[in-house]
């Protein structure tokens, strides 16, 4: 009999336990997991040679918004790259820097960059861990060098031990700054908005939105490729050379061919991440779809859909319906979601 | 009699000893050490980092404040035509004419005789395409300034100085030369090849528990007087244009082999 009632209490312990365990691993799972949505090619970041976890990934937040990676500790990742707005620089046609200097290009949004093939407006950088490195040490965006970033770190009341839980080394070093900055970078996923949750049969289309996806697979969906709105690849979209004389991809490959050319951004989340194009040029959609219509310039490197159409042929009900369909790709969830913000 | 005989003893001894120090036993499976002593040089005077006078064959005068390039993938094959390659992960260097245990990198092989020296200057497109995880030591991207961020390659040599013939303000003259062939869209590649014959100035005798340390003579002179000719004046600075592949066949062409150090005593601080 005692025996019995042991046994029990032993199973009610055990049970405690497991309960407890399992609270903890669902608690962790749903922050930090990296999940890829179903319909959604398979990811190009690997955390093979380092996983991701709770602690590398809070890191990697707490860097992303510290002004102690640029020179004068005032300019973050975030300064730029504004959560509500898509991780872009919201009504900016490019970004300020450290001393109000100027760039010549917009911000890009951050999102889904788990699946980018490349990095930058030129793709100059193929390596989401050697993505970070650029603007901290460029002279007019952060203008520091990581070298100092990690003296800084060091001498940090907090970072060492937050680097000692996320890496098992409380010496801080360049590499594992980058990785924590990836790490928080690769779970900026989009998959929540109205198009994705056709895609999951949670909703409907309007009869406008249908309409207007269907022109998007005709029109659009060659180089901006459904279910992450591009294709990785680099094209002259007939704007010209800009003021800043900007070549593009021209300027990292340094081939004829690559003059004017420019990654095709994502069309998610547009409405949070005005102005458009690499440059900012354009400030409102309806402005991108008439630059399709009837503004493309015919530039040595146009890409030949749009050199064959000259342009994008659109009657003015079209652009209404590819609007309303541009609409279903803003993901609210994404622009406010806390965990991205919460320091 | 008796003088007859110790006078052959000690001959026979002599001959013995002879034999014996030509006759040194190899065995591949013990490793020795070499020592790749870079001097660097510009024509024939000594590179003294910012103190030093030099011309090239544009008339130019000019000093040298900076110098720094990558040696990676060394091979050595032996008399017997063996190649022996180093490791990939043990074989990246950087020389930095400001880091005096830079300039001369050591390496251990098997014992044996080897008649030539091959490396690669710079860094190789499989190295440019590794994962942080793996870019440790000199391919510490933050690290040695020999990084390019925005055009993501290693730089595989920087020579910086000044010339009262620079155009520019500040009388500089940069270059440096990075690109490895890219990582899917295929560009330039400026990796040299260089290839040194060891047996004419001494071949290099890899034995147990000594050095074998091979001098090489590093002509900077080269980079303005190769195959090719750069004129500082035209080009101050060469980075992404200009005649980068160019200064990169004449980099090629600024190592010489001038003599080996057999058989000598590791320092106990190389050891």
């Amino acid at each position: 009999m005692k025996n019995k009632q042991k046994l029990i209490v032993f199973f009610v312990l055990c049970f405690g336990i497991w309960a407890c365990k399992k609270a903890d691993d669902l608690n962790l799972t749903e922050i930090v997991r990296f999940k890829s949505p179903s319909y959604f090619p398979d990811p190009t970041y690997s955390f093979a040679l380092t996983p991701l976890s709770q602690e590398t990934f809070e890191l990697g937040r707490k860097l992303f918004h510290d002004g102690l990676l640029s020179r004068d500790n005032t300019i973050s990742c975030a300064s730029c790259h504004i959560s509500q707005n898509a991780f872009t620089h919201h009504g900016h046609d490019v970004s300020h820097g450290i001393d109000d200097q100027l760039g010549i290009r917009n911000s890009p949004s951050l999102a889904n960059l788990a699946w980018s093939t490349s990095f930058f407006w030129d793709g100059g950088v193929k390596q989401l861990d050697l993505t970070a490195i650029v603007p901290i040490h460029n002279p007019i965006e952060m203008d520091e060098r990581l070298e100092n970033v990690v003296k800084k770190l060091q001498a940090h009341k907090e970072y060492p031990l937050l680097f000692e839980k996320a890496f098992g080394d409380e010496n801080i070093n360049s590499n594992n700054i980058l990785k924590a900055l990836s790490h928080f970078m690769v779970m900026l996923v989009s998959d929540n908005s109205k198009y994705d949750k056709v895609k999951r049969n949670e909703a409907k289309f309007t009869v406008e939105e249908e309409n207007g996806y269907k022109i998007f697979q005709v029109k659009c969906n060659s180089c901006h490729r459904e279910p992450l709105f591009t294709d990785h690849s680099f094209r002259d979209n007939g704007l010209g050379l800009n003021a800043a004389k900007d070549l593009g991809r021209n300027e990292i490959t340094y081939l004829e061919e690559d003059k004017l050319k420019f990654k095709v951004p994502t069309l998610r989340n547009l409405k949070y991440t005005p102005p458009y194009m690499h440059d900012g040029s354009i400030y409102t959609l309806e402005g991108v779809l008439k630059h399709y219509q009837r503004e493309i310039r015919l530039t040595e490197n146009l890409d030949p859909i749009l050199k064959e159409n000259k342009g994008i042929p659109l009657d003015n009900k079209e652009i209404n319906d590819l609007l309303s369909f541009l609409n279903t790709l803003n993901d609210e969830t994404f622009v406010n979601n806390k965990i991205f913000t919460k320091l | 009699m008796k003088n007859l005989l110790l006078g052959l003893l000690c001959l026979m001894t002599l001959l013995n000893a002879c034999t014996k120090t030509d006759d040194i036993n190899v065995d591949d499976n013990k490793l020795g050490q070499v020592k790749i002593k870079f001097d660097h040089i510009v024509g024939a005077k000594k590179l003294q980092l910012n103190e030093g006078n030099y011309s090239n064959e544009s008339g130019e005068t000019f000093n040298i404040s900076l110098l720094k390039y990558f040696v990676s993938n060394i091979k050595f094959t032996k008399t017997n035509g063996d190649i022996i390659t180093i490791p990939k992960e043990d074989s990246y260097f950087l020389i930095d004419a400001t880091d005096q245990a830079s300039l001369q990198p050591i390496l251990n092989i098997p014992e044996g005789d080897y008649k030539t020296l091959q490396f690669n200057v710079g860094v190789d497109s499989l190295a440019n395409t590794i994962p942080i995880e793996q870019r440790k030591g000199v391919l510490d991207a933050s690290e040695n300034g020999m990084y390019w961020e925005w055009n993501s390659g290693y730089i595989h040599l920087k020579i910086e100085g000044t010339s009262p013939q620079s155009p520019n303000a500040t009388k500089s003259f940069k270059y440096h030369i990075g690109f490895f062939g890219g990582y899917d869209t295929p560009t330039v590649n400026n990796n040299r090849t260089v290839k040194l014959d060891l047996s004419q100035a001494g071949t290099s005798k890899v034995q147990e528990n000594l050095s074998s340390d091979i001098h090489i003579m590093v002509d900077l002179g080269k980079i303005f007087d190769g195959s090719n000719t750069i004129s500082i004046k035209t080009n101050p600075v060469v980075m992404h244009s200009g005649p980068h592949s160019k200064i990169a066949d004449n980099y090629a062409t600024m190592f010489r082999h001038d003599h080996t150090h057999n058989f000598t005593k590791i320092a106990s601080n190389e050891k």
